[in-house]
């Protein structure tokens, strides 16, 4: 199975979601990126090394693979990369072990939103990492009568990256 | 002349933020005409400029004005004037040196408030505890008593960061320019915020900062300018590569949507 297939089982979410579905899309999405992250590390040679050579859990190899890399390039970028890493993982361990919180349709999107910044920090370097197309879940805009003319359709969009 | 009541822009007070360049146009004619007030209008028009340079985020200018007003005009909220404008520009040392100094001499409840919020967010043992000693003036034993349950969150939040062995001081550094990008954002967007923090599950600290009436596009701006104040500190030297590397190694944080207003949630809380 290609790990994308982790990212597409998380469009079809709506905003009337329940909580177990948001719960579980929040999750798929951070394996997506856990995945693909490892891909990206193991097509490069630096990455590969540093990354074989670190102890501790694999989401924290991860994150710690490009903290090192900052150190041996002093780009920041790769501390970026490292911080959202950090911050996705955080935001799936609150969707899968946090039952006392509530989770909610806006936490799936600020998920999104971290995982398209994390996207476009890797395009700067790859331009291949993340071949996604991250599109927020459909929304219901309007519903209206009118003197003039029924609206028959309910018009919806969706925010394309 | 001049009456400074009538120079007042109306972006000022529409009660929503316009910084369009009709409205930024307004501001420049209105500094223009309150320069030019003498007499007893002279230190209204003084501290109308100031809050008109403070509305475009001309933290420098303002606090110039302020600065003024106050040489002439010891007034509490003109002293507040100083110290908002000083934590907004990201001098959150001199905010809470001088709220303190002030506090030796003027026991002041807002200045006190002001000060209890900048000590919770850049927390500190030694300003905590002259912030205790300020508060063993105040007579009145209920508030007090408020006063001592703030501190006593802020004594929670100091053993929380020593439970994850943070560095207070690498941790008030990135407070700080967490809060830069949030006044700043706050500023341009009038989008408010509210932090917590927990242990995660891997014994490091996480906060989340909500971010109310926020969208996505927003959390993506907000990690851009995070990242470049980040930036910018590295380069000015406030903040060095190896301690930034440290402190995310025990602390993340995560801009959040926050999809219902402040006072809504405040409300949820409350009754919850």
């Amino acid at each position: 199975m290609q790990h994308h297939e982790f990212y597409n089982c998380t469009t079809s979410i709506q905003a009337n979601a329940t909580e177990i579905e948001l719960r579980n899309a929040m999750s798929r999405l951070y394996y997506y990126v856990y995945h693909e992250i490892l891909s990206i590390i193991s097509q490069n040679k630096d990455l590969s090394l540093i990354y074989q050579g670190l102890d501790g859990s694999s989401h924290k190899r991860l994150q710690n693979t490009f903290f090192t890399y900052t150190k041996r390039t002093g780009k920041l970028i790769y501390t970026e990369i490292s911080r959202l890493l950090q911050t996705l993982h955080n935001l799936r361990c609150d969707a899968d072990y946090e039952l006392n919180i509530n989770i909610v349709f806006s936490d799936f999107n600020s998920m999104l939103a971290q995982l398209q910044t994390l996207k476009s920090k890797f395009q700067m370097e790859n331009a291949t990492a993340f071949n996604i197309n991250i599109e927020l879940p459909k929304k219901v805009v309007v519903i209206k009568n009118t003197n003039k003319q029924d609206i028959q359709n309910k018009p919806s969009f969706s925010f394309v990256d | 002349m001049l009456n400074p009541q009538l120079a007042i822009p109306y972006c000022l007070t529409s009660g929503k933020k316009d910084l369009s360049p009709l409205a930024l146009a307004e501001c420049e004619k209105a500094i223009h005409h309150l320069k030019k007030v003498t007499g007893d209008d002279e230190l209204t028009a003084l501290r109308y400029i100031g809050l008109i340079y403070a509305y475009q985020n001309q933290c420098d200018n303002a606090l110039d004005y302020f600065e003024k007003v106050y040489e002439k005009s010891s007034l509490v909220d003109n002293f507040l004037n100083i110290v908002i404008t000083l934590e907004r520009k990201g001098e959150y040392l001199s905010a809470i040196n001088k709220s303190l100094n002030y506090l030796e001499n003027n026991l002041d409840l807002e200045v006190l408030n002001f000060l209890t919020e900048l000590i919770f967010k850049y927390p500190s043992v030694t300003n905590l505890g002259q912030l205790n000693s300020r508060l063993e003036k105040i007579e009145d034993t209920e508030i007090r008593k408020y006063f001592l349950g703030r501190l006593e969150k802020i004594s929670i939040h100091i053993e929380l960061l020593n439970k994850v062995q943070i560095p207070m001081k690498s941790y008030t550094l990135i407070q700080n320019i967490i809060n830069i990008t949030l006044n700043f954002f706050y500023f341009f967007k009038g989008k408010d915020f509210i932090s917590e923090e927990k242990i995660s599950i891997d014994n490091e600290l996480f906060g989340k900062i909500r971010i109310f009436n926020a969208d996505y596009e927003d959390i993506i701006e907000l990690n851009a300018l995070y990242d470049t104040k980040v930036q910018q500190f590295i380069e000015q030297g406030k903040l060095t590569l190896d301690e930034y590397l440290d402190i995310l190694s025990k602390y993340n944080f995560s801009f959040v949507i926050h999809t219902e207003s402040k006072e809504e949630w405040e409300k949820t809380c409350a009754t919850s």
